[in-house]
């Protein structure tokens, strides 16, 4: 398996060096997600499946199908499409209560690092209070789990962002001009099967490689793919539980960990005995979450001003 | 035994992917490439999962592998018949006036 290492380690190098020097768009993004592969391949041979699995569906799917989506964007408008959106009071309003909810999530954590002088080490986190088997879960949620809720808080700024930007009814940017009877065929077939997937994903976080941002992002996935083919039909919801769907996870996420300190005096130091089900409470939540939110990152799915993208024109 | 047999196909399955590579690089427009590359894909693979399936522990482990094979031969045909057709409109819009 050395040989193999090494031809790896060599063709990730030629990647890398490839990617920059070439000044094509189209073939440094082709590049960026072969290298996320190979990336990907990497971490499988060093043990780490849930990076893995993490570098994969976000670093090379999502992110090349957003890289794919911005070079079209920005080879056919000109670039005024950048130009920011007239925000209107009542679209302000989430933004800003998120935003200072984040900004409480981060003094809080700030404080807990402050008061308790240094972050205890991993070496002090003893297996036996683990409150799931899978040591990387565990981490994510339990151990560092101020780190993922301000990485959820982030996510979440990010589409707010994006809105900001581009306006947020001017989604559906990723849309297949006709969809033809093969692929809504195929659509109509996978997206009860992803959305399994979603799920074993999901519940198989807690003792082995998976969780949270693995299923959603095949959440999102599964979205975004039934959304562009107009295979299926999502009924629409209203504008406020479309946000409040996308705020959810961060949202429960922060009020586990507020509700934790004001039992035990530390955020997110959960209970001992509900820590399992709290874990998977939180995971559950931000799977929802983060699906949506990588979906309206991805081509606008969630409508958020009352209105839906219409649906793709028929094949001609 | 199993051993011999497993390497022979996963042999015979690299080589369809070393063929379908080829083609891929060596073959003048998108119809051709995408003939070349759907044939190792489906072939090439086809031999390695079931070289797998010979070498595999357990029912749920050969199950799984013949799952992930019908799921891959689903999208790459679905995924072949949409950069085909997408071809097809583009040739069809440009050569006619």
């Amino acid at each position: 398996m050395a040989a193999f290492d090494v031809l790896l380690a060599c063709l990730l190098f030629g990647l890398a060096a490839r990617l920059l020097v070439t000044t094509d768009l189209f073939e440094t993004i082709t590049l960026f997600v072969s290298f996320g592969l190979g990336l990907a391949l990497v971490w499988v041979r060093i043990g780490a499946i849930d990076v893995a699995l993490a570098e994969v569906a976000l670093g090379t799917g999502v992110t090349g199908a957003l890289l794919i989506n911005t070079r079209r964007r920005l080879e056919t408008k000109a670039p005024e499409w950048l130009e920011v959106a007239a925000l209107r009071p009542a679209a302000s309003l989430l933004p800003a209560l998120v935003g200072l909810a984040a900004g409480g999530a981060a003094l809080a954590a700030l404080a807990f690092r402050l008061r308790a002088g240094a972050a205890p080490g991993f070496a002090d986190y003893r297996p036996a209070e683990l409150p799931v088997q899978n040591p990387v879960t565990a981490v994510l949620l339990d151990f560092r789990a101020y780190d993922t809720l301000l990485e959820i808080g982030v996510l979440l700024l990010a589409v707010l962002g994006a809105w900001a930007a581009r306006g947020a009814e001017a989604g559906g940017t990723l849309r297949a001009a006709s969809p033809g009877p093969l692929l809504s065929a195929a659509v109509r077939l996978l997206v009860p099967l992803m959305v399994v997937v979603s799920g074993v994903l999901l519940w198989l976080g807690a003792v082995a490689p998976g969780g949270a941002f693995q299923a959603g992002t095949v959440l999102g996935a599964t979205l975004v793919l039934a959304s562009i083919t107009g295979a299926l039909r999502v009924p629409p919801l209203p504008a406020w539980a479309a946000r409040g769907a996308l705020a959810l996870g961060f949202a429960v996420f922060l009020g586990v960990g507020a509700g934790a300190m004001a039992i035990d005096g530390e955020i997110l130091d959960y209970p001992q005995e509900y820590a399992g089900a709290l874990v998977l409470a939180i995971e559950a939540t931000l799977t929802v979450s983060i699906g949506l939110i990588l979906a309206a990152l991805a081509g606008g799915v969630v409508p958020s001003g009352g209105t839906r993208p219409a649906p793709p024109e028929e094949a001609r | 035994m199993i051993d011999l047999i497993a390497g022979a196909l996963i042999a015979c399955g690299a080589f369809f992917f070393f063929a379908g590579t080829v083609g891929l690089l060596r073959f003048p427009d998108a119809l051709t490439r995408l003939h070349a590359l759907t044939k190792a894909d489906t072939l090439g693979l086809g031999l390695i999962v079931i070289a797998l399936i010979v070498r595999a522990d357990s029912w749920a482990v050969r199950i799984k592998l013949l799952v992930i094979w019908l799921l891959v031969l689903g999208a790459t045909a679905t995924t072949c018949h949409m950069i085909a057709r997408s071809q097809l409109d583009r040739d069809t819009a440009g050569g006619q006036p």
